[in-house]
């Protein structure tokens, strides 16, 4: 039995070993249709009848499902011979398999990936995207979209540079991380929504001296980590600054003072007892279960988040801020336009994909991103909604991207920033490394991936 | 030796020259020998489709530095090295050191102690009592993983049975604290296995012959010495088995993990199965994975070999 497995391994090397005169990754899987064809004009319901019915493939994350399931529908109204194959994935797992879905035998028309180094970067370099340029002037959404907005989809063609080169994904809709409060214990504590850096520390030792939880934060992911680093961070740096870094541009670090400064803060706070107890355990949507239950003053979170308050009937209770304007002088927050939008580079159908991604970003189509509570920036100026915390999210959305405030986000900079921010902010919080460590090790990842 | 060959040998006609006939014996019975295999056939197909190509799959990645889509470049055991020399994943080994004692020792020192009760007492419902400890072993890790994570959470059942026992001072976010997480997350772990080393254990305590026992407490041994001298050696089979179940769930565990900690906080219990994932998913060095893949495998078949010789029983 013993000699027979042994054989059996045998076997199997020798047949890896075989197998190795080739390497894996055909080279052929992932060429690009160089004959797609471009978009000069607004595609016309006439123009894709002539090849009779088209199926678009789409692969999105789960949080599209409400808006797209009735962006459909209206579209179809428009281009009735256009029919709509969709599968929807988490987050995570989309991110995780987008690449390799994209570079498979039969892609996806139209698919969604992740702004950065580990999923964008990654289409691009393979070629697996379309450049969207033709697309985008047709449409025109260099007008739509400011461009420094714009560049969060772009990259020079081997994949290597992030913003700049030419468009390979677009989005609708403002997704950014603020600050959530409860307007009664606000009020209760005689406090009012902070302004200034000193008035909301002074707010955070008020809520603690009364033995409040002054900000809810659910820090046992990359996520909630970064939400709390980058909100202290805010008040240092420059939006500016952040994004620079984060696309990885030659020059810019995390070494500066200003992170340094905010690692110190966020230390501080959580010595001080600020973010309560067993943060470190807690997920970022059961912080937010918990705040909207009426734990804790402030909540860090995104502004997606908001369904959670809603549903625990918040609506009215609870307000929505960016943090303070800090020594920049201007907004600065964790944002981002939502989950970039991809035409595979080997469709067979651009036209349609094109229709459809015109589409998206008309008008017409930001008033479903509202109905879900979604902040489209292709709406007009008369977005109206009865829903008080909404209106507070979308003035807070609109002063960000007056004040050019998106930083990005900062783990899309290299594809293990996510797990080195999420382990190092820990420590840093718990004490168990010092500042100058925690920003030490955080540009040590950078400069390793971005040759510095 | 199957009964079969056992009466086919006894059969044998007396006075065959035995030179000639043993020949085509022999052939007859290698032939036979070898048609057993058929019916190994349909599973062996099965093995070697989904577990023996993907083996020899990941030798191969592993001597390539490939992102799993663009063509690899050949790269030797370059991979092998840079594992070999990653720091991080060297203190991640150490956390599964720790796995090895909550997942592994302690569920067979448990199942071990509640097996030595049994067979001292007469349980009643012992088959609803089996039953009911087994079930851990049959609920789906992620299930177990998220009924954990409410139970350690901050204002979860296990920090409010402390308040009540007056023990306010200790409660906590277990999972979420330096301190504890490492053995909090151990203890899910043999709280899953040891409703099996239980069950294994009973099992071959049953398959003692009473005797054994009659004759050591005639020899006046007390219930400990009694453990001792016969359950303990003649369970010896039984605890090879489940320590090498164990040890395997300990040394390759990644799905309660990932479903409580994700390793965190900070790199608290982070432990090499998660750097495979997330080496080869999220930053997609297919190679470096594959090399830290093969060499766990290693390992853990190293460390089974090792548990079956140990605990051989020689003769049988």
């Amino acid at each position: 039995m013993r000699r027979s497995s042994s054989r059996l391994v045998l076997i199997a090397v020798t047949g890896a070993l075989l197998a190795a005169c080739s390497g894996p990754g055909a080279p052929s899987a992932a060429k690009p249709d160089t004959s797609q064809t471009v978009i000069t004009a607004p595609v016309t319901a006439a123009d894709l009848a002539e090849n009779g019915d088209t199926t678009l493939r789409l692969w999105l994350t789960e949080d599209e499902r409400d808006v797209v399931e009735k962006i459909i529908p209206v579209f179809q109204r428009k281009y009735p011979t256009v029919k709509f194959e969709v599968t929807y994935k988490s987050f995570g797992d989309l991110t995780n398999t987008a690449v390799n879905v994209a570079a498979g035998p039969n892609p996806p028309d139209v698919f969604q990936g992740n702004q950065g180094f580990q999923v964008d970067g990654a289409l691009v370099k393979a070629g697996l995207i379309r450049p969207l340029d033709d697309i985008a002037k047709t449409y025109g959404w260099p007008n739509t979209f400011k461009s420094g907005t714009l560049s969060q989809f772009t990259w020079s063609d081997d994949g290597g540079k992030f913003g700049q080169g030419r468009l390979y994904g677009i989005a609708v809709d403002d997704q950014s991380v603020g600050l959530y409060y409860n307007k009664t214990k606000l009020a209760r504590l005689g406090l009012r929504p902070p302004t200034s850096f000193q008035d909301l520390e002074r707010a955070l030792a008020v809520a603690r001296a009364h033995g409040e939880v002054p900000v809810m934060i659910g820090a046992n992911n990359p996520a909630g980590a970064q939400f709390a680093f980058a909100n202290v961070l805010s008040q240092f740096q420059s939006a500016e600054q952040t994004r620079r870094w984060v696309q990885g541009i030659p020059g810019s670090t995390f070494g500066d003072p200003a992170n340094r400064q905010a690692a110190e803060t966020l230390q501080k706070w959580a010595r001080l007892g600020y973010f309560g107890r067993g943060y470190l355990g807690l997920s970022n949507p059961d912080a937010v279960a918990k705040f909207a239950s009426g734990t804790g003053l402030f909540f860090m979170g995104g502004n997606w988040q908001s369904g959670a308050i809603r549903k625990a009937g918040g609506a009215s209770g609870y307000g929505y801020m960016l943090m303070p304007r800090g020594a920049s002088g201007r907004h600065f927050a964790l944002g981002s336009l939502g989950f970039p939008w991809h035409i595979s580079a080997r469709t067979k159908h651009v036209p349609a994909a094109a229709a459809f991604l015109g589409f998206l970003t008309d008008p017409e189509a930001a008033q479903q991103y509202v109905a879900a509570n979604r902040f489209p920036l292709t709406a007009g100026a008369n977005i109206d909604s009865p829903d008080p915390l909404y209106s507070d999210q979308l003035a807070a959305t609109r002063q960000l991207i007056a004040d050019d405030g998106e930083a990005l986000y900062m783990d899309w900079t290299t594809s293990t920033m996510p797990e080195t921010l999420r382990a190092q902010t820990q420590e840093l919080m718990a004490g168990k490394t010092s500042p100058e460590g925690f920003v030490a090790a955080v540009q040590e990842n950078w400069a390793q991936a971005h040759g510095q | 030796v199957s009964p079969v060959e056992v009466k086919e040998a006894t059969s044998e006609p007396v006075g065959r020259l035995p030179g000639k006939a043993s020949a085509s014996e022999r052939a007859r019975r290698r032939s036979r020998g070898w048609s057993g295999y058929w019916y190994l056939g349909p599973a062996l197909v099965v093995y070697a489709l989904f577990v023996l190509r993907p083996l020899a799959e990941s030798v191969w990645y592993s001597l390539y530095a490939w992102d799993g889509i663009a063509p690899a470049t050949w790269v030797g055991l370059a991979n092998y090295s840079t594992v070999l020399g990653d720091s991080a994943l060297r203190s991640s080994v150490a956390h599964t050191l720790v796995f090895v004692v909550f997942y592994s020792l302690l569920p067979v020192g448990i199942g071990l102690l509640i097996a030595g009760i049994v067979a001292r007492a007469k349980v009643r419902g012992l088959t609803l009592f089996r039953a009911l400890l087994f079930v851990p072993q049959v609920l789906p890790t992620v299930v177990v993983a998220v009924a954990w994570r409410w139970i350690y959470n901050e204002d979860g059942p296990l920090n409010r049975l402390a308040q009540a026992a007056g023990l306010g001072g200790l409660t906590r976010a277990w999972l979420g604290d330096f301190q504890t997480a490492l053995a909090a997350v151990g203890l899910i772990g043999t709280w899953v296995e040891y409703g099996l080393c239980m069950v294994l254990f009973i099992a071959g305590v049953q398959r003692i012959p009473t005797h054994l026992y009659e004759a050591a407490r005639l020899d006046g041994c007390g219930p400990i010495r009694e453990f001792w001298v016969v359950t303990l050696p003649d369970l010896r089979e039984e605890i090879g088995i489940a320590l090498v179940l164990t040890m395997i769930f300990a040394l390759r565990n990644f799905d309660i993990i990932w479903n409580t900690t994700s390793g965190g906080p900070g790199t608290a219990t982070r432990v090499p199965s998660l750097f495979i994932y997330q080496t080869a998913f999220v930053s997609r060095e297919v190679g470096v994975a594959s090399a830290a893949s093969v060499l766990l495998t290693v390992l853990i078949l190293a460390v089974a070999g090792t548990i079956t010789r140990l605990t051989r029983v020689s003769g049988g």
